[in-house]
């Protein structure tokens, strides 16, 4: 038989708009024949705000589509869809209620794609996935849109996204009967097990029928069969069976084709088991909370990193689902410090066995990146140690140091077989420099701040970003308000500072396209750290700096502190935070898919569209370049 | 005459296959009362050697099943007859099959059982749809003496002249005006490939669901109102 035409020119259509415009044909020509063609009159609804999620995702093929959030006291339109637009995919996303109402606003046709078959694609294309990451759909929140003040907040995930996994067995054992019982001793056993459906099997094994709580409900209480018929006279027999072994999507989409929820599990045509539309969802349940849970009680570093492992199918999920990512950020962190905590917990025991209780208070410091809690993929460690100052001799005070070099020395070893590589520039707890009494770090810090040299200012980048993730909060808030009242006294330093901020190369060329790197491994790859994130990111600590704000040390939140600090640039420092966080999904996104840092871009696989949006977050940074000119006065300034 | 006519047949007898026998079974268990959002539609479309229905010889049928407002694709039906015997060389310039394609598809028998396998209890819509059943009703006729088409019946055609000139017979429409292209054009909807069973099946599947709210607006609601309206 031909190949289905009414499905060859919906992909013709699908493939003039993006997201699809990445698929391939056979790709297109597959979601397309599963594609259910729908009409609305003008004023019909699509679906509701607050409906469950279809199961499908919306192209408008004609006519306009309006999405409508109901609010308190007003419906406010918050997108316009038109030929060639997406809706939906939120609700496809997250499995949760739709957010707002879709609504003709003319005589409109609207393809409706099944869900099941486009989660594989998210996984497999990561330009597919940067489009519902960017929020490209239609009403997905404006990421560059400073006027969006409201945000969708998604505070947990449903299911993770491995649609593709096959199944491997089903829920529990198959609970079965005879179809020559009758009517009323099934519904007995059903009752007591608690289950709505029954699969009847002959003595050989071989699948009879099944029946369910709606052929009691519409056959015998109706009273067209007695409850002491055999079973066979109400069961159906054309159940819907299907083998172990096919990738968990086909089940959904077996089930979603035939409005059904249970499917049949057999082998070699025996019934093994039920599948559940519920078992599906059960099969991706991975809760933050949970694995958190798991890691705390993890006794080896084995199961750790197995967590940590699964924790990163979870955040990319959040991030492919459009979580803020603020709490993305805020999850990976979480799950990072439940990790380090347990390193330090078990490094601690062994250090214990040999040398004893540690012998002063100390506190373990996260740097950088991790300390600003930005880290959504496992980058370089960067950590250090602060411990109390120790009255005594000097052989006093080289056995405390040895103390905890021993200790920061275990915990990098084990977070480096977690999967947090050495820092190549050390800057580690287990380095003797790194691994220092408070007193030692207020004269780093002091001499950094009053002697700022290109080193020094480098190690401020890095220091200034810390956080404490285990121990003693009083050394941190010592050290804290030392740094408060150093660079009072030594303002100049913020200039400095500020200056460096402005090292970074330029993302644009003077004809604005992207910059991209000229030699090296990476060329023709666009630097999205140093040319886009960093420059953000040293401006909102200088600006930080200079406010006295040292209590967060995030990027996103200095931005948005900022903005009340300083109500008059309240729209740029906004914009700023939006920027950031869509480049560090962007980034995120790109380092799972290369299994690398994500830090290099290659332009040549990013859509036009892509491009266009990443351009746009270069505006805040030209913005605050300039800004950052004008205040530190850095044209007279070498 | 309405918009939906049943045909009545002889008396089904008990030699009847039993896939005939469930599908007779099925239609006339029909509910009048079910609202039309419940209904299942299907949309076919015939390939002929003829327009001649006595000298007619059934090439093809495609169909397509859909709801008030909803086409599925993947449901799409679309079987080529095998007769074995030669295929009269003038059909293929309308059509382009050739008799390659003829060759390879079911035999008569087989596709009697998947069409009516697939029809079920089913409204079935065409265009002009008395031609394309009695071209069915023949081929069932000569392998299932006393065997036909039981299903409510839905004209596309006449559907349109009665919302467009409701006041009119249908003997004064201009006839032009409601061919399958015409209404096409008139409705906004982008041809698919016309002249094939299955992109003609479409095309008028997306002319019903066009057609069908404007009928809701004039109060039709349950199965049964689509005969009198």
């Amino acid at each position: 038989m031909a190949a289905n035409i009414i499905a060859t020119r919906i992909a013709d259509f699908l493939k003039k708009y993006p997201p699809f415009t990445s698929l391939s044909k056979e790709e297109l020509y597959h979601i397309s024949s599963e594609a259910v063609v729908c009409h609305f009159e003008s004023g019909d609804y699509v679906f509701r705000q607050g409906e469950a999620g279809s199961g499908n995702l919306f192209v408008v093929k004609e006519g306009v589509i309006h999405l409508e959030r109901q609010e308190e006291d007003a419906l406010v339109l918050v997108d316009i869809c038109d030929e060639g637009d997406l809706f939906g995919v939120r609700a496809m996303l997250s499995g949760k209620p739709y957010v707002f109402h879709a609504r003709s606003a003319e005589e409109s046709l609207v393809y409706a794609l099944p869900v099941a078959l486009f989660k594989p694609l998210i996984e497999s294309h990561s330009q597919i996935a940067m489009f519902f990451a960017a929020g490209l759909a239609g009403g997905q929140a404006g990421l560059l849109d400073t006027h969006t003040t409201k945000r969708f907040p998604y505070q947990d995930s449903g299911s993770l996204l491995n649609w593709n996994r096959p199944l491997e067995k089903t829920h529990g054992e198959l609970v079965w009967m005879a179809p020559d019982k009758t009517i009323k001793e099934v519904a007995t056993v059903m009752t007591d097990k608690k289950i709505g459906s029954m699969v009847l099997c002959y003595a050989n094994g071989e699948l009879a029928g099944i029946v369910t709580d709606t052929d009691f409900r519409e056959k015998v209480s109706t009273g067209k069969a007695s409850i002491d018929a055999p079973v066979s006279d109400i069961m159906s027999t054309d159940v819907v069976t299907m083998p172990l072994g096919q990738p968990l999507s086909n089940y959904l989409l077996k089930m979603l084709r035939h409005k059904i929820r249970h499917i049949c599990i057999t082998t070699d045509g025996k019934p093994i088991g039920m599948l559940s539309e519920r078992d599906l969802m059960a099969a991706h349940q991975n809760h933050p909370v949970t694995l958190v849970y798991a890691m705390e009680e993890a006794s080896t570093l084995k199961k750790l990193t197995d967590l940590r492992n699964q924790a990163d199918d979870l955040i990319r999920f959040y991030l492919e689902q459009q979580v803020s990512i603020s709490l993305t950020a805020s999850l990976a962190t979480h799950i990072n410090d439940a990790l380090i905590r347990r390193v330090i917990d078990i490094a601690l025991q062994e250090v214990q066995k040999k040398s004893g209780a540690p012998p002063v208070e100390f506190t373990w410091i996260s740097l950088g990146s991790e300390g600003r809690s930005e880290q959504l993929i496992r980058t370089d460690q960067d950590n250090a140690i602060i411990y109390d100052d120790v009255n005594g001799s000097t052989e006093d005070k080289e056995k405390v140091k040895q103390y905890f070099l021993q200790l920061g020395g275990k915990v990098n070893d084990m977070l480096a077989e977690a999967g947090f590589e050495y820092c190549p520039a050390d800057m580690m707890a287990g380095n003797p420099q790194w691994c220092q009494p408070l007193s030692e770090w207020k004269q780093y810090f002091s001499g950094w701040i009053r002697q700022p040299q290109e080193k020094a200012l480098m190690l401020s980048t890095i220091f200034f970003d810390y956080r404490r993730v285990y121990g003693s909060e009083s050394l941190l808030v010592q050290l804290k308000d030392h740094l408060k009242k150093e660079i009072r006294d030594e303002s100049i330093f913020l200039n400095f500072l500020a200056k460096n901020a402005l090292k970074n190369p330029p993302p644009l060329s003077f004809f604005k396209n992207l910059v991209v790197e000229r030699s090296g491994e990476h060329r023709h790859e666009f630097d999205i750290k140093a040319r886009a994130m960093m420059p953000l990111v040293d401006i909102a600590r200088v600006l930080s700096l200079d406010i006295g704000q040292l209590d967060e040390m995030n990027t996103v939140a200095r931005y948005h502190l900022l903005a009340r600090e300083e109500p008059k640039r309240k729209e740029l420092y906004h914009a700023a935070a939006d920027s950031y966080e869509y480049l560090m999904r962007i980034r995120a996104l790109n380092g799972f898919t290369h299994h690398d840092s994500g830090r290099f871009i290659s332009i040549e696989n990013l859509g036009k569209l892509d491009r266009q949006i990443l351009r746009n977050t270069f505006e805040p940074i030209y913005q605050l370049q300039q800004m950052l000119e004008l205040r530190y006065q850095l044209s007279y300034f070498n | 005459m309405g918009l939906l006519s049943k045909i009545f047949g002889k008396t089904p007898s008990e030699d009847l296959p039993p896939f005939a026998r469930s599908y007779l079974e099925a239609c006339r268990n029909i509910d009048q009362k079910v609202p039309v959002e419940k209904v299942r539609f299907v949309v076919f479309d015939t390939e002929t050697t003829s327009l001649e229905v006595k000298e007619a010889r059934l090439l093809s049928i495609s169909a397509v099943s859909c709801t008030h407002n909803q086409i599925e694709v993947s449901s799409a039906l679309d079987c080529y007859v095998a007769w074995g015997d030669e295929v009269r060389p003038e059909n293929i310039a309308i059509h382009g099959i050739t008799k390659r394609q003829s060759d390879t598809g079911l035999q008569p028998e087989e596709v009697i059982e998947v069409f009516l396998d697939y029809i079920k209890d089913a409204v079935l819509v065409a265009h002009h749809i008395d031609f394309d059943i009695s071209m069915v009703n023949n081929v069932l006729n000569k392998y299932y003496p006393g065997l036909k088409i039981k299903n409510l019946l839905l004209d596309t055609a006449q559907l349109a002249i009665r919302l467009e000139q409701p006041r009119m017979s249908s003997t004064a429409t201009n006839p032009k005006d409601y061919t399958l292209d015409a209404l096409m054009g008139r409705y906004g909807i982008d041809p698919l490939e016309r002249h094939t069973a299955l992109g003609d099946a479409y095309s008028t599947a997306e002319l019903l669901i066009r057609l069908l709210p404007k009928l809701r607006k004039r109060g039709l609601k349950r199965l049964g109102d689509l005969k009198n309206s």
